[in-house]
């Protein structure tokens, strides 16, 4: 168990990891590459990671689970469905031009998020503030993919449909590999049907 | 993971280490290594859903994880058989002047390969003004070896038989197909240029190299050479990619690569 748990959280990792490596300017140093990891896709991807404990503790409700389920299969078909709006063509996307403000807006909205989720795990009524909280998390996984589709993103609107489930696969494996010791069996068929959306990477692994 | 049509990923690592290019080799690593991550956390997702009933040697499969560790080494084993032959640095490099003649004669021992190439240049046509030797001694198993090149200083004589020899030949010749020589002992002759097409002689196909071609290697081997060089190359596979064309000079992307209309043919 724990070391499945392990695979998955690596393979999140590297997912992420590997998706923000690719629009990084050619020289960049790893040391940077990874400190901007860990601010912009390690702290939400722990939350993630950590969100099973709550959603399937015996304290929480079933109908609490069905909205939640409800909510975030919304929240990620409502973000597949707005990136290939918002980046085909490229000149569209609303982030390409922001240069250096997008990574002030990205870590501004880590922190925002950060110190929801602090607060949430605080006080008391902390259910309501979690809701709130990752349904914050949607918007800023669109962000992160927006800010890394590259300046010349050439996709046809199904390329940037697969592009975005990429992202998207960070988010799972990490869910997956924190519901293990709830839903064992749920997480893993999470992991092998997200595994179909990793032909995505087939178009959009060039060389530099 | 496909190819870009200037290389992909396994191939940045034949990049030398002295190529201006913006590959990067360690972009490289961490794509293979992070892709054989994610297959292996996706392969031990679906051996953790196989029924209880399976076992291996007594234990249930879906409580092993040594055949995910094998799946991924398999599926990065197959990419790697599919992505890095034929040989070829990524990247696009024009030459300022192709040959119009080239004579290489490789020679293998083993696992020792001795390869030597003579490259006749001309300016003006028909007309051959230089002439370079590229040569190396590597052997398989290694990633990197020397690549050592020189200028020849020809004499009147040999540059009008050369001379002569081209302006014999107009036709398009014949183009043989050149493969990897992975046979342990082998002596080949590689013979192009203008009119002449590309031809290979040795054991394999049991015909011999013409005594005009052998002649004219001696002849250019005896030659003063002047400008010596030494580089570096490096092959992922080990020595095992690196062919007869390579050794010829067709060593990036564009020279063994193009795009038909219909996807990306190499030779």
């Amino acid at each position: 168990m724990t070391l499945t748990k392990i695979i998955y959280v690596v393979a999140s990792a590297a997912c992420s990891f590997f998706l923000l490596s690719r629009n990084l300017e050619a020289g960049a140093r790893w040391s940077v590459l990874l400190l901007y990891w860990l601010v912009v896709c390690a702290v939400p991807l722990l939350f993630v990671f950590a969100y099973p404990r709550f959603l399937f503790a015996d304290s929480t409700p079933q109908k609490r689970r069905k909205y939640a389920a409800a909510l975030h299969g919304l929240g990620a078909v409502t973000a597949t469905v707005l990136f290939p709006i918002l980046t085909v063509p490229f000149w569209k996307n609303p982030v390409r031009d922001l240069g250096e403000a997008i990574g002030v807006i990205v870590v501004l909205s880590v922190l925002v998020l950060s110190l929801v989720l602090a607060a949430s795990i605080l006080l008391k009524n902390r259910d309501n503030l979690l809701v709130f909280a990752f349904l914050l998390f949607w918007p800023y996984w669109l962000l992160l993919a927006l800010a890394n589709t590259g300046h010349f993103f050439e996709a046809t609107p199904l390329e940037a449909v697969f592009y975005f489930l990429c992202f998207l696969s960070a988010v799972l494996f990490a869910f997956a590999a924190g519901t293990i010791s709830y839903r064992p069996t749920f997480a893993h068929v999470l992991m092998s049907l997200h595994s179909q959306d990793q032909s995505a990477f087939r178009g959009f692994t060039r060389t530099r | 993971m496909t190819d870009s049509g200037l290389g992909n990923v396994w191939l940045v690592l034949n990049v030398p280490d002295n190529d201006p290019g913006a590959y990067q080799r360690p972009y490289a690593q961490v794509t293979i290594a992070i892709v054989g991550l994610i297959a292996l956390a996706i392969v031990t997702a679906g051996l953790r859903l196989l029924p209880a009933q399976w076992r291996f040697r007594g234990t249930p499969l879906r409580e092993r994880t040594w055949p995910a560790v094998g799946a991924s080494i398999v599926v990065l084993a197959v990419w790697f058989s599919q992505s890095v032959l034929p040989y070829r640095i990524p990247g696009a490099v024009d030459y300022s002047d192709y040959p119009i003649l080239q004579i290489l004669h490789v020679e293998k021992r083993g696992l020792q390969f001795h390869e030597r190439c003579f490259s006749v240049y001309w300016q003006n046509p028909y007309r051959p003004i230089s002439v370079s030797f590229k040569g190396s001694d590597r052997q398989l198993f290694q990633y990197r070896f020397q690549h050592n090149g020189s200028s020849l200083q020809l004499p009147k004589t040999l540059v009008e038989r050369i001379q002569a020899m081209v302006e014999s030949h107009h036709e398009k010749g014949q183009q043989d197909v050149v493969r990897p020589i992975w046979n342990w002992n082998a002596d080949r002759w590689y013979f192009s240029g203008q009119g002449f097409g590309l031809r290979v002689y040795g054991a394999s196909n049991g015909s011999n190299p013409p005594e005009e071609i052998v002649d004219l290697f001696r002849e250019l081997d005896g030659a003063p050479r002047y400008s010596e060089t030494h580089s570096e190359l490096k092959d992922v596979c080990l020595g095992f990619c690196y062919d007869p064309l390579s050794a010829m000079g067709w060593l990036y992307a564009n020279h063994r690569c193009f795009n038909d209309g219909h996807g990306l043919v190499c030779r």
